[in-house]
Parts: C-alpha cells; structure tokens; sequence
C-alpha cells in the first residue's frame, strides 16, 4: 500500500492528539487522580502508536507505546501522578511532536535523538514506577535501535513457538500420547461420523500477532459447538499460558464437515489435527489461500468542504481588494463631474459589492484567538515549574476572532507578560502564604470584543510594581526629567517600563524586574494599531490592558492638511473635531492648553509633532477659528491642531514597511483615489514621542 | 449484492486505511462511525454485514459497543482493530461477542483474509 499519501493525515491528526494530550496532562496534574483525563491521555498515545505503526515510524510508535503503557500504570492506580510523571508525560510529548514535525518535513526522516527521548521516559519509569511483568515496552532496557523485530510484548513473555514443528503428529504417533497426563480418558463413539467426541490439536504460526488472542478465539469458536476441554483452558489463555499447541477434547452434535469448516476458518493456525476419540488420526493442512488482495487502484479522493489555501493567497485577495477600493475612489472623483445618477448608482453597486468581497476576505482571515492561547496553559506550567512557583492560568474569550495577521504578532508580546507575571509578578508559595494571599497565584487572559476592537486583559494577582519607583529609575536612567516626571499620572509612569532602555535583562532582580521586553511588547501591540495600557496596585498585582482591531487594514481615516501636506488620521482614534477660537488657548509652564467644553486640555500643533516647517503662518480661517482633532486617549484626552479637514476616506491601510516601520507615529500609508501615497498617522504615538524628546 | 461494511475508528486515519482495503468489488462501506456510541447508532441504522471496531475509541469503547450491538443482533459480525499490546482486550472483546480480530499494523490481504472467514462463518 502506498503510505505516502496518508502522511498529511497522519501529521495532521498526531498534531491533535498531541495537543489534546498537552491539554489532558496540564488537567490532569491539577488533578491528579481524574481517571477520565488518564484514560484520555492513554488514547491520544495509543491512537498515535497505531498510525504510526501503519506508517511504519517506528521510533514514534515506540516512543508512543511507551508512553501508553506509563499511562497505563497510571490508570490502574499504580502510581501516584505527580509533577515530574507530567514532566515526562511532557517530554514524551514533545518529542513525539518533533519526530512528526520531521515526518512533515523530510521525505525519510531519519527521527535524530529518538533514542535519547525513548530512553529518558524508559530510564524514568524503570526508576520510578512499580515493577510490571507486562508492559514490557517500559520495562526492557533497550532503546529502539535495540528492539528485535518481533514485537517486544513477544519477546519479553519468551515464547518460543519453535518446537512445535518437530511437534507435527505423524499418522502413527497415537494422538495425546504422553502430552497430557491429566487428560481424562476418552469416550468412544467411533461409529459416527455424526455427532460424539472429538480430539483436536491446533499448532499455531510462530508469527501470528497476538497469539493469544488468536488462541482464545480458537478455543472459543470450538466451544460454540459443543462441550470443550481444552489445554490450555481459556482461562490459562487469558492469564497468557500459551505456547502455541492447543489440545482439546470436543463433544458435540456437529458433524465433521462443520467442525473441519470452524478449523478452517481460524487464523493463524498452522496445521490442526482432528480426529473421533480413539479412531485414526488425521492431520489437516488448511488449504493456503491465495493473496487475493490486489494493490487497488489509487483512491480516488473525496472532494474536501474545506481546502487549505496559503496565507499568502489571501493577503494577495486583501491586497487586490485594497487596490478595487482604491480605484473605485479614482472612479467617483472622475464621475464628479458628469453628476450622471446612473453612473452614481452603479458606483454605489460597485462599492456595495467591494464592501462583501472585502467582509468576507476578512471573514476567511479570521481565526480563534484560541490558536495562540491554546499553547499559554503548557506555557504557564512549564515557567512556574522551573521557577519554582504555583500557578493557575485562567482563559477566556478563546473564541473570540482575529485576523491571523494580528493574531501572528501577537504571540510573543503575549509570552512577553505572561512569562513577566510568572518570574516577576507572581511570590514563591510559602512568601504568598505569609501575605495571606492563596499559596497559588492566578493569572487570567480575558478577551471580549468592544465595538470592532478586541479588548483583551491580562491580569496576575502577585507583587504589583510601584509607580514611585518606576519613576525614580527612569529619572536615574535618564529617561524622563525630574520636572516631568512630576507631573506624570500614576499610568503614565506605569508606562514607564515601557521606554527602551528602562531595564534590560541584567536587571531582573530589580523591584519586580519588569519592564524586560515590555518596550517590544507596546511597540509590537501598536504596530497592528493597537494601545496597551497598565494598572497596578501595589501588593495586588497588575492589569494589563489591550485594545486591539480585530481586522486589519481597512479604516475610516479623516484627511487632514497641514502645511500643504496630506495626512491620515484613523476615525477610531479621534473623538471629534472641533473649531477652536484662538482666544481659548492659554500658555502653561507644561505648554499649550486650550479650553473645551469647560475642560483644558493638553493642545499641540501637528506641524510641530511631524516637525514639519514651511514658514508659513498659521492658515487662520478668516472667522479666526482653528481646525483641530479631539484625540481620544483614555480619560486623558488631548486636542491637535491641523491647518484644515480635507474629509473622511475608507482607506486601505498597508503596513510600512522597513526602514520606514521605525518612524514613530505612523501607523501605515494609505494610497488615495488620485493613486498619491497618504501617510496614516498614529496620532498618540506622535505626542508621546514629542513629550519625551 | 456487496457485502455492506460499517467502519468504526476514532482516527481518521485508519478509517480511510480501512476504506481502502475494503476497495473491493464484493464489499462496499457504507458508513463510519468515529466514536462508540455513533457505532452503535450507525450500526442500528445501516444493518451491515459486517463492522470493523477500534478498541480504543472515545465515549464509548469498542467493546462496550459490541456488548450493546450484539443485544440488538447476537449474529453480528464484528471484527475488532487492535493494537499490539492488547490481547486481554481482544479476548474481553471476543467474549463480548466480536467475531474476530485484526492487529495494527495490518496487512490489507490479511484483513480481507480474515473478513472473508468470517462472513462465511454460519
């Protein structure tokens, strides 16, 4: 049979046992004596031996099977489950996963350091676990490389099926003779072919599979014809003493032909005897059947309702649609003039009909944020075992969808927290303790959605970090002023840690060491247009806050002109625009503040955040009026000043791309209906950039 | 007339392994089941001539579904996949009622070998 073409299916089908098999043993250590959890994981690896078995990988067969028969001891109540069993279980696991991450890519995976794998969980279990006479896989010493061809359940009950050749009773040899000195004495009926006692002898293949089995079925076909004693009995058989003869004395009502038929049709028997009690002995050969099976013809395959399609292909469709819009623009600039209503409608229909093309594109990009969080659980585990702390990690929202873009970059920002609260966050067990906290801690990843944005919150409940402190680094750091620091909120000192250079690796041990990568973890969280915000209390842990598009690419943008260049503004950052009177603007030692709706807040000059100068005045509208945006920035909103509006676009947003991604403050580039590139701005970027220069 | 198989296996996999031995003209699979209890369902259902059954299945196990399909019909033929290592399942299979047995990994003539034995079994 050609395996080739199951190996998808057999890659894709380990990869969900084993992930499953992740799952059960992270359920399983919080509950160690789940007996269903056991027998799950028991599945997973004996589900994975078979297919690889088929497959013919046989180190991930072994590797499975030993895992099995772990389990196995496991769910009988053998041992006890503890955290290095998981740590194993673990490991096992993952090897498991390199070996069909091989499978995957190699045409003949060669399956390099299965020895080490297959003997680290063999040298454990031989350790650690009772002692049992039949889970040999566990127990033989020997590594893969090792294991003879016959199976090792074979070689460690030591059958030998090798004698009974020389065993073939001979018409003359009187049947029994000796073999069986317990056997009760026979009761003739030699008249009839029909009905009466029978003595039969069965020699089985040496290489028959599971040959117990085999003779417990022959045994049990024989039994359903009559009365049956049998050496062994069935019960010797089902206690594994067989060594490949069955003596049996049948008495029944069926004649020979039917006995002959139910012989015949047993496997694995090699040759049988069958004779009436005390007549002539007859020694049958089955009849060989002929290989009968031909190599059919190649499947034709079933038609698949899902097909897979390359990540590529579908940022090309987004791509394409982002163009379609693009050019629909140009078209209604064009069709201005001819103010023709049909052409209007049609214009309409086309921009409907993009609209679809472009929600169901999205719609197809969208995956479960489940396929990032899904690893976190063995994550968390993994870094509390090694740092020596208990942890509960709590998820929810997994269903909750993303564009697999966003979903892309967000795995490290999110290892970036969780392996922060672990290492950082969360006390030793016996320290939780002393402060009346659970002995474990808890860190919880909740997603829900808000409008079109995903809001998502990570929270643990260990030591909290001190916006005090925080502060007083980044002034001895020379990251931010004495004089501004003083004016920073709680949060945005918070916000600190986020600076590079607050703290680099070789100051882990500092107050609660935070701030190791939190400069990525922001900068990679607003480069998919995104916001991150922190909260802590002191003693009580951190929140950490982030709000995320669900889709990229397209947004509403409000196009703003400022010194005779055009720049986007992305709707969703802004809550409104406003006109201001020049009147209303007053200095401040912090800078400018301007008066709005009884409220003063911060004002900066775009042209002064882009650092863009043409020496022009101001352009005052005639009224005197200012033209500015309202940024929405928390409860700390902040007002902008542009020359003018130029009007909202939907926009197709592309990334930037290097060197250009560096730039802070630009969130993307966007080409408008005349094909001229527009730089999409990331507005709050932009002032934090300026109120730190 | 076909000889109607039902195939029983969590994996999918196998069921198409299985599928593909039963390629034949004188058979025809005329459904799957991916867990025990489907099995028992699908059994009841299709009324086939004959069903392979995985031992290790979830919800379900095979055994536990031969017991219940050989209450619906004591005549049923059920050959049990197995896996090496599991005798004393196959022998607890057998007593349940399955009419035989084949072990992963198997060789397609001799699953047809022994699903012809048995369908000529009275």
């Amino acid at each position: 049979m050609d395996l080739s073409k199951y190996k998808s299916l057999f890659i894709s089908e380990s990869r969900e046992h084993l992930e499953e098999m992740t799952n059960n043993l992270l359920v399983l250590e919080a509950n160690p004596s789940d007996n269903s959890v056991m027998d799950e994981i028991f599945r997973h690896a004996h589900s994975i031996k078979g297919m690889a078995a088929s497959m013919e990988y046989d180190p991930i067969e072994v590797l499975s099977h030993t895992m099995e028969d772990v389990m196995d001891i496991f769910r009988k109540g053998l041992a006890p489950i503890t955290p290095e069993a998981i740590d194993e279980l673990l490991a096992g696991r993952d090897s498991i996963s390199v070996m069909v991450d091989e499978v995957e890519r190699a045409d003949k995976p060669r399956f390099k350091g299965h020895k080490k794998a297959i003997d680290r969980i063999k040298i454990w279990g031989r350790k650690n676990l009772p002692d049992i006479g039949d889970k040999p896989s566990f127990k033989t010493s020997a590594s893969f490389d090792d294991v003879p061809e016959t199976p090792p359940e074979t070689v460690a009950e030591e059958t030998d099926f090798g004698g009974f050749d020389g065993e073939v009773v001979s018409p003359e040899t009187p049947a029994g003779d000796g073999a069986m000195p317990d056997w009760p004495d026979y009761h003739l009926n030699p008249q009839t072919q029909k009905g009466g006692k029978w003595f039969i002898k069965l020699g089985f293949e040496g290489e028959t599979e599971a040959p117990a089995a085999r003779a417990f079925l022959a045994v049990k076909r024989m039994e359903a014809l009559g009365a049956l004693t049998s050496e062994p009995t069935i019960e010797q058989i089902r206690s594994g003493k067989f060594e490949g003869v069955i003596k049996a004395e049948l008495e029944t009502n069926s004649d020979i032909s039917k006995i002959r038929e139910v012989l015949d049709g047993l496997t694995g028997v090699k040759s049988y005897q069958l004779e009436p009690v005390g007549a002539s002995i007859e020694v049958e050969e089955p009849p060989v059947q002929p290989a009968q099976f031909e190599s059919p013809e190649p499947a034709t395959a079933e038609l698949a309702r899902t097909v897979k399609v390359e990540t590529r292909a579908l940022d090309a469709f987004v791509n394409a649609v982002g163009e379609l819009l693009t050019v629909k623009s140009g078209l209604r600039d064009i069709s201005r003039p001819f103010d023709s209503p049909e052409l209007n409608i049609t214009l309409d229909r086309l921009e409907a009909l993009i609209h679809d093309l472009h929600s169901q594109i999205m719609d197809v990009r969208m995956m479960p944020l489940e396929t990032i969080t899904s690893r976190f659980p063995r994550t968390v585990r993994d870094l509390a075992r090694t740092a020596a702390k208990e942890i509960d990690l709590l998820i929810t929202g997994q269903d909750i969808e993303l564009d697999r873009a966003i979903l892309e970059r967000l795995n490290d920002p999110f290892l970036h927290l969780l392996r922060n609260s672990v290492d950082h966050g969360i006390e030793f067990p016996d320290e939780r303790e002393k402060l009346r906290k659970p002995r474990k801690g808890k860190i919880t990843v909740e997603a829900s959605r808000e409008k079109d944005m995903i809001v998502i919150v990570v929270t643990d409940d260990g030591k909290g970090i001190d916006a005090e402190v925080i502060k007083e680094t980044a002034i001895a750091r020379g990251l931010v002023d004495a004089e501004n620091a003083e004016h920073m909120s709680v949060e945005e000192s918070l916000m600190l840690i986020c600076m590079p250079g607050f703290s680099t690796s070789e100051q882990v041990s500092f107050i609660s060491g935070r701030g190791v990568g939190m400069d990525v973890v922001k900068s990679t969280i607003e480069s998919i247009g995104g916001t991150m915000r922190i909260s802590s209390t002191l003693g009580k842990g951190i929140v950490t806050t982030l709000h995320l598009p669900r889709t990229v690419s397209i947004l509403s943008v409000l196009l703003v002109n400022v010194c005779n260049q055009i720049f986007a503004v992305p709707i969703g950052k802004l809550l409104k625009t406003v006109e201001i009177r020049a009147k209303d603007i007053k200095e401040s030692q912090r800078g400018h503040m301007v008066l709005l709706d009884e409220d003063s807040l911060p004002l900066y000059d775009l042209k002064e955040l882009l650092g863009i100068e043409n020496g022009e005045k101001p352009a005052n509208k005639d009224n005197g009026m200012l033209s500015a945006l309202v940024v929405d920035h928390g409860n700390r909103p902040f007002v902008v000043k542009v020359d003018s509006f130029m009007g909202q676009e939907e926009a197709f947003i592309r990334p930037l791309g290097r060197p250009l991604s560096k730039i802070e403050g630009l969130a993307g580039i966007m080409t408008r209906g005349d094909g001229k590139p527009v730089f999409v701005l990331d507005i709050s970027n932009l002032r934090s950039g300026s109120a730190q220069s | 007339m076909p000889i109607r198989v039902l195939i029983a296996d969590d994996a999918v996999f196998m069921r198409n392994m299985i599928k593909e031995v039963f390629k034949q003209p004188e058979f025809e699979v005329v459904g799957e089941a991916s867990n025990g209890i489907e099995a028992v369902d699908r059994y009841k259902e299709l009324k086939p001539d004959i069903t392979t059954m995985d031992i290790v299945m979830p919800h379900k196990s095979g055994i536990e579904s031969v017991r219940e399909i050989v209450k619906i019909n004591k005549d049923a033929k059920i050959i049990m996949c197995s896996a090496l290592g599991q005798e004393s399942l196959v022998m607890e299979a057998i007593e349940a009622g399955a009419a035989d047995f084949i072990v992963k990994p198997f060789k397609p003539e001799k699953v047809l070998e022994i699903v012809r034995k048995v369908i000529n079994m009275e």
